[in-house]
């Protein structure tokens, strides 16, 4: 096996022992990027002409990575896989990419996304769609796609991902990986393209927990540039990393399980990891939400993301940046480029966005969309007074088949559409996992605990995490 | 509430400074109709309306106005970077008063 699959403390190890350099591994990342391109679409941009890191004892210095494509990177085109923005190149750094290169991490790429962050197949990115590495007639989900093929494929050892609804847990669950989203405010937004500022997380996609643990660690902090980050000085993932969770108290929700219940493989493997989580000590109960709150998750975050979105996109003008197109006046200039600029999804959002904050319609959609968000994260709040953590199947399905699924609205009551936004609405720390293969393709499921409390969700991943033993597509096969 | 119809869609999409095209309706209003459908059952949850809404998902006590010193963060020559076209550092755009540049 490549030092490249290897968990992240097997690599640095191997680096500080002068069994491979940060060159040699730079050089095969390029290289699996470059195969798989034509088959995956993993990528916007690799950067042939990244330098190697000098090795220092931080763990992630000289390893590559690859970063979504809506993350601010100071001279390296950043293009949200939007036509409106696919000749822009920022004059500044995300702070979570000055944190990785200030330890010395090796971007290697950027990685395709859906349009804007707005989409959850991996299939409205401007430069295509991506392709899931263990099915290619089947989907990654998304947004953060390419970050989550590029990881389950072997390119990379981590990738970073950004998540409003799901974007880096769905894509990761698809593809056998771990997608971590930690506490709102944990990792500064500065420098991400803003979807829904309320819902946005930064995060990142790796191989192991351990790794997701490293990579969080490496970019949280209060920053000054971003009033909702916090002093997380005291929330310190690898120190407190252990996989003893003798004792740890988990719910799973009642009407979820009892959904699940309609697909007995999802249902059987979701009960396979109750009961190794009964094994690892941690006790697992049974309760109840209001279902109609559960059902009413998905409208309530479409209404609050769109809404939120057509107020952040309205500097997407063509006029200071961006794709321009011509027009006799300023307004037909920006008329011309947002028409062409986005495609038919994104101005659908948008419009819905502007319908639901009309001041006439503001009570009945968009204050009931927030009085939804109360509901949903009061009781969770409430229940992890009592709980460690939330347990729940990270989907009711495996990766979609092209053309199964598209983003346009569905008109059923779906608890399994956006349960995942439950993480979002109250920015809790909520991270998935593989939990086995139904007919060849990766399921997972998904922890989440309460606000700040990263270090248990992590903890309790891991432990589970050991006893499913799941193995990475990227480490399976000989490369 | 207000109705969806073909025209007001329109009319919103200008105000967002874009067109939606012909062929595009259709799908929109039946994502429309959806979402109106799916908010109708959260407006029949007892009590909703007097739930107070969650704009944020928790308050962060950590949150410190910066001291009111006068800051840079852009250069004006990166300002202008991306622009389709400048003059003399400043974006250049149609004439805006007074017909054709």
């Amino acid at each position: 096996m490549s030092y490249l699959d290897k968990p992240l403390e097997e690599i640095h190890a191997a680096l500080k022992e002068g069994k491979v350099t940060s060159r040699e591994l730079t050089i095969e990342s390029l290289n699996r990027a470059h195969v798989t391109q034509e088959s995956l679409n993993s990528f916007v941009t690799i950067l042939d002409d990244v330098k190697e890191e000098k090795i220092t004892d931080d763990v992630l210095s000289g390893i590559p990575y690859a970063c979504k494509d809506n993350l601010s990177t100071k001279g390296i085109l950043t293009t949200a896989s939007s036509n409106i923005l696919s000749d822009y190149v920022p004059v500044f750094d995300a702070t979570c990419i000055e944190k990785l290169k200030s330890k010395n991490a090796v971007m290697m790429g950027k990685t395709v996304m859906d349009e804007l962050g707005m989409g959850g197949t991996g299939t409205t990115g401007h430069t295509g769609v991506v392709r899931n590495p263990w099915d290619q007639t089947r989907m990654t989900a998304g947004s953060s796609a390419g970050s989550a093929a590029a990881v389950a494929s072997g390119i990379v050892p981590y990738a970073l991902g950004t998540d409003t609804g799901d974007s880096i847990r769905k894509p990761a669950g698809y593809c056998g990986i771990v997608g971590f989203k930690p506490t709102y405010g944990l990792v500064s937004r500065w420098g991400l393209f803003a979807f829904a500022s309320s819902l946005d997380h930064v995060g990142c996609l790796t191989k192991t927990v351990k790794d997701a643990a490293y990579v969080i660690d490496a970019i949280k902090g209060l920053d000054e540039k971003d009033m909702t980050s916090f002093d997380s000085s005291n929330i310190k993932l690898v120190e407190n990393y252990t996989t003893n969770v003798k004792g740890k108290k988990l719910f799973y929700i009642k009407e979820l399980n009892d959904e699940l219940k309609n697909s007995k493989e999802y249902y059987d493997n979701f009960m396979k990891v109750i009961s190794y989580a009964k094994a690892c000590g941690m006790e697992v109960y049974e309760e109840s939400i209001n279902e109609n709150i559960l059902r009413s998750i998905y409208p309530a975050y479409m209404a609050i993301s769109c809404a939120e979105a057509t107020s952040n996109n309205s500097n997407l003008t063509g006029i200071p940046f961006g794709s321009r197109k011509n027009g006799l006046t300023p307004d037909e200039v920006m008329i011309n480029t947002r028409t062409e600029g986005f495609s038919e999804l994104i101005r659908r959002r948008f419009v819905i966005g502007s319908f639901i904050l009309q001041k006439e319609n503001q009570e009945k959609l968009f204050k009931n969309a927030q009085r939804i968000r109360r509901l949903i994260v009061d009781k969770m709040t409430e229940l992890f007074k009592k709980y460690d953590g939330c347990i729940m199947p990270n989907s009711d399905s495996i990766a979609p088949h092209f053309g199964d699924v598209n983003d346009v609205m569905s008109d059923k009551y779906l608890l399994f559409a956006e349960n995942l936004a439950i993480g979002n609405f109250g920015g809790f720390p909520s991270i998935t996992i593989p939990s086995g293969l139904i007919d060849n393709m990766p399921v997972a499921v998904n922890i989440t605990g309460a606000v700040k409390q990263d270090s248990n969700v992590i903890n309790i991943a891991a432990a589970l995490e050991e006893k499913i033993g799941f193995k990475p597509l990227s480490t399976k096969e000989e490369k | 509430m207000q109705k969806i119809t073909k025209e007001n869609i329109q009319d919103y999409a200008l105000k967002l400074m874009f067109k939606m095209k012909e062929e595009e309706f259709e799908t929109f209003e039946k994502e429309f109709e959806t979402i109106l459908k799916h908010m109708d059952l959260i407006s029949k949850i007892d009590g909703i309306e007097k739930v107070e809404p969650l704009v944020f998902p928790f308050k962060n006590e950590d949150v410190k106005l910066r001291k009111d010193v006068a800051n840079s963060t852009l250069t004006t020559s990166d300002a202008v970077k991306n622009a389709h076209e400048t003059i003399y550092d400043e974006v250049k755009v149609p004439k805006v008063v007074g017909g054709e540049s």
